[in-house]
């Protein structure tokens, strides 16, 4: 079987070429936003850290991080995780193999382009909508080429069932291809512009770079375990309630702002709800790890999909809860919301994009992973530098939340001024504990890539999957 | 229908027999066969060779037994449904340890799979790509116009009054929006404990809050009216905090803006000091 499977390289020209190369670039800004990430805590704590350099300050290294890690990571990383999904599991060839690689090309050229504009202080102004006006529309290009890739490559499938990971995959690249249109229509400006950021970030983070995530580990956990899908009812339920759900949420970050009462109270339900693809989707794959737990030691990318599912859960229901408005009215606006956010994206996307990898990259290049040790303190740096990172944030966010309410309560000093200091200085052991864990986080990521990277250079054989159409020659 | 068949063909097919019995029905009206000869041929005959030897597609996951097979109403069953995974089908990797024993399934497709008509089609839907995205589409629109569209529309018409800025202090506030001040700064009050004292809480109806400053988290304490409170009412005060914070508040995570140029700086200060 394997024989075979190593002899029919030519069944399709470059096979896997595209997903291959994604998974590199993206990997490539995985670490580039690991590390500017981890500066940019590191400068918050220690504000003359390399001050006096304009692009290095805080204003302009934090959006460069973030969207280093939204963009160049995990949009190229879902990319190329769709391609390598999509002829496994429609029976076709992937359509535009060429052009996808061109694609990719085009992509790097304009994320790159577009994060060194944002260091010259080219910016939007928006959360995670910084690029300006002209990258924004060779974004959308370069996010229209994976939608016609996809949407031609279903046009030809064999199979005539979609399978679950398909969902995602399918509807996430339309997902980021509409938010981005909808929030880079320019001109808005003040609270329809905060509206704006707020339904972009909400959406991008739980329909793309949570819901493509969703759709890998769908498909590795059975592949990895032998084990068939636990169930596609429940399959169902996470899909369509987070196609439902999470594009009412974004106003939720505004709660007590200058937005309708009414708004808010829809975002508040509904961040609630996101708790039900979450348990979901989480209670799928513990169902389909039945019997098969004993994997995870074996198995880095189980390992890695079980750690992003506690992840998810543990993220969805504290999500809900600081949607409250009487948890808001403590915690929003303070740093719990980072905390949300970076563990979000490199807690639960980061370690699922690792278990993506780990199950892809040797079926592709034909290697096994060069050291399932260095796997395991990749897995275990990340749980501990991202936990500690988001642990921190929210404490932090607790102790100003709890510190600037009993300045207003004891009356003894205000939330502006020397007032705001004193509360500060009391937490600030917090964000020297937060870079501290930062820097373990990197430390995994450089982990991981001397892994891959070693994997490509001198990993042992191993038996590459060789695509081929179904059905293709027997007509 | 022969009962004794029923059960020998869904044993052989590992699907209950109403399913089997439906699936058979369907197919006999296709093919224009009797129903019997059908489950016969799935029992023992022509079919189980196939149907045991059918390759998954390419190496898809393998769709869970447990999963009630979709049962087409006999007329728009797909008979041509070759590569769709049997229910009886065994997971692709089961017991052989990854990644050596995951290889694609397609290294040596038998000829069975081009012969669509020798496989029975439990599953055999074909589920629309583009339902599903006509589905996620709609619902999208649904959330975008609720959460988007009309509470910005709201915010927009509300009439709040545009701030009068001086020509340095608008300056200003494009180097506050450009620097990302907003990353620790918000310029947005509250009704809220915590935001007591801060100033009058922001509201569309009464302030135009164009271009967005209200900001996303605090880092620093909030601006909205930073310019009413007594110190940082002085532009030069705020100007010669902005170049070194350090010196002025110890202590403080503001960072240094010194490597601005000095107009700018200023023009930022003014923008401060006009935010009341």
């Amino acid at each position: 079987m394997a024989a075979a499977a190593t002899t029919r390289r030519g069944d399709i020209a470059g096979g896997d070429q595209a997903a291959r190369l994604h998974l590199y670039a993206a990997t490539v800004f995985m670490l580039v936003a690991g590390m500017l990430t981890g500066l940019a805590f590191l400068k918050l704590r220690y504000p003359t850290f390399l001050a006096d350099v304009p692009a290095w300050s805080y204003g302009r290294l934090r959006p460069i991080a973030l969207n280093a890690a939204l963009f160049g990571w995990l949009t190229l990383g879902h990319v190329g995780a769709i391609y390598y999904l999509l002829p496994r599991l429609t029976g076709a060839r992937l359509w535009g193999e060429r052009w996808a690689v061109l694609n990719l090309a085009g992509s790097i050229v304009i994320y790159v382009a577009a994060l060194v504009s944002l260091a010259f202080g080219q910016t939007q102004g928006l959360a995670l909508l910084e690029f300006p006006l002209w990258a924004d529309l060779l974004v959308l290009a370069t996010l229209a080429v994976p939608a016609v890739v996809v949407v031609r490559t279903l046009q030809d499938r064999r199979e005539e069932s979609l399978y679950v990971s398909l969902w995602y995959a399918v509807a996430g690249i339309f997902w980021i291809l509409l938010l981005y249109m909808v929030g880079n229509v320019p001109g808005l400006g003040g609270v329809s512009s905060a509206l704006q950021a707020s339904f972009f970030g909400a959406g991008v983070i739980s329909l793309w770079v949570v819901g493509v995530g969703t759709g890998t580990t769908y498909y590795l956990l059975p592949k990895e375990t032998g084990n068939p899908l636990y169930s596609r009812q429940l399959a169902l339920v996470g899909f369509w309630s987070l196609a439902f759900t999470a594009v009412w949420v974004g106003p939720a970050r505004l709660i007590h702002g200058p937005v309708p009462d009414w708004s808010e109270t829809i975002a508040v339900v509904l961040s609630l709800a996101l708790v039900v693809p979450a348990l979901a989707v989480v209670t799928n794959f513990a169902g389909t790890l039945q019997g098969a737990w004993e994997s995870a030691r074996t198995s880095l990318p189980v390992r890695f999909a079980i750690g992003g599912s506690v992840a998810y859960l543990l993220l969805a229901i504290l999500g809900g809860i600081s949607a409250f408005r009487w948890t808001a009215a403590t915690v929003g606006l303070t740093v719990w919301g980072d905390g949300m956010l970076v563990a979000t994206l490199f807690g639960l996307a980061g370690l699922w994009y690792a278990a993506f990898v780990y199950h892809a990259l040797p079926r592709m290049v034909g290697r096994r992973v060069f050291s399932h040790d260095i796997g395991v303190l990749h897995f275990r740096l990340t749980v501990l530098g991202v936990g500690g990172l988001a642990l921190f944030l929210w404490i932090a966010g607790l102790v100003y939340g709890y510190g600037f309410a009993g300045n207003v309560t004891s009356g003894v000093a205000g939330n502006a001024g020397v007032g705001f200091l004193d509360t500060l200085r009391a937490g600030t052991v917090l964000y020297t504990l937060s870079a501290l864990s930062a820097l373990l986080m990197v430390l995994g990521q450089v982990a991981f890539g001397y892994n891959i990277w070693r994997t490509l250079t001198s990993g042992r054989a191993a038996p590459r999957e060789v695509l081929q159409p179904v059905g293709v020659g027997d007509e | 229908m022969n009962r004794e068949q029923l059960a020998a063909a869904a044993q052989a097919l590992g699907a209950p027999e109403e399913l089997v019995a439906r699936s058979a029905q369907a197919r006999a009206h296709a093919q224009g066969v009797s129903v019997d000869e059908v489950l016969a041929a799935w029992a023992g005959g022509a079919g189980v060779p196939a149907a045991a030897a059918a390759p998954p597609a390419a190496a898809a996951p393998v769709e869970p037994p447990s999963e009630p097979a979709p049962v087409e109403p006999a007329a728009v069953e797909q008979p041509a449904a070759a590569a769709v995974p049997l229910p009886s089908e065994q997971p692709v990797a089961a017991g052989s340890a990854p990644p050596a024993g995951a290889v694609a399934v397609a290294t040596a497709p038998p000829p069975a799979v081009a012969r669509p008509t020798a496989i029975p089609t439990l599953t055999g839907r074909h589920e629309s790509h583009l339902a599903l995205l006509l589905g996620v589409l709609s619902l999208f629109v649904l959330g975008f116009t609720f959460s988007f569209l009309l509470p910005a529309f709201d915010a927009a018409s509300a009439g709040g009054a545009t701030p009068a800025l001086s020509e340095q202090a608008l300056e200003g506030r494009d180097v506050y929006l450009r620097e990302g001040c907003w990353y620790c700064h918000t310029q947005m009050v509250r009704p809220v404990v915590t935001d007591v004292g801060l100033g009058a809480v922001s509201d569309p109806a009464a302030v135009d809050y164009r271009p967005d400053t209200l900001g996303v988290q605090r880092i620093g304490p909030d601006l909205a009216h930073v310019g009413g409170r007594e110190e940082t009412s002085d532009p030069a005060w705020l100007a010669a905090y902005l170049v070194d914070p350090q010196s002025v508040r110890p202590g403080t995570l503001q960072p240094s803006y010194a490597h601005l140029p000095e107009a700018e700086v200023a023009a930022l200060a003014q923008f401060l000091a006009e935010s009341r």
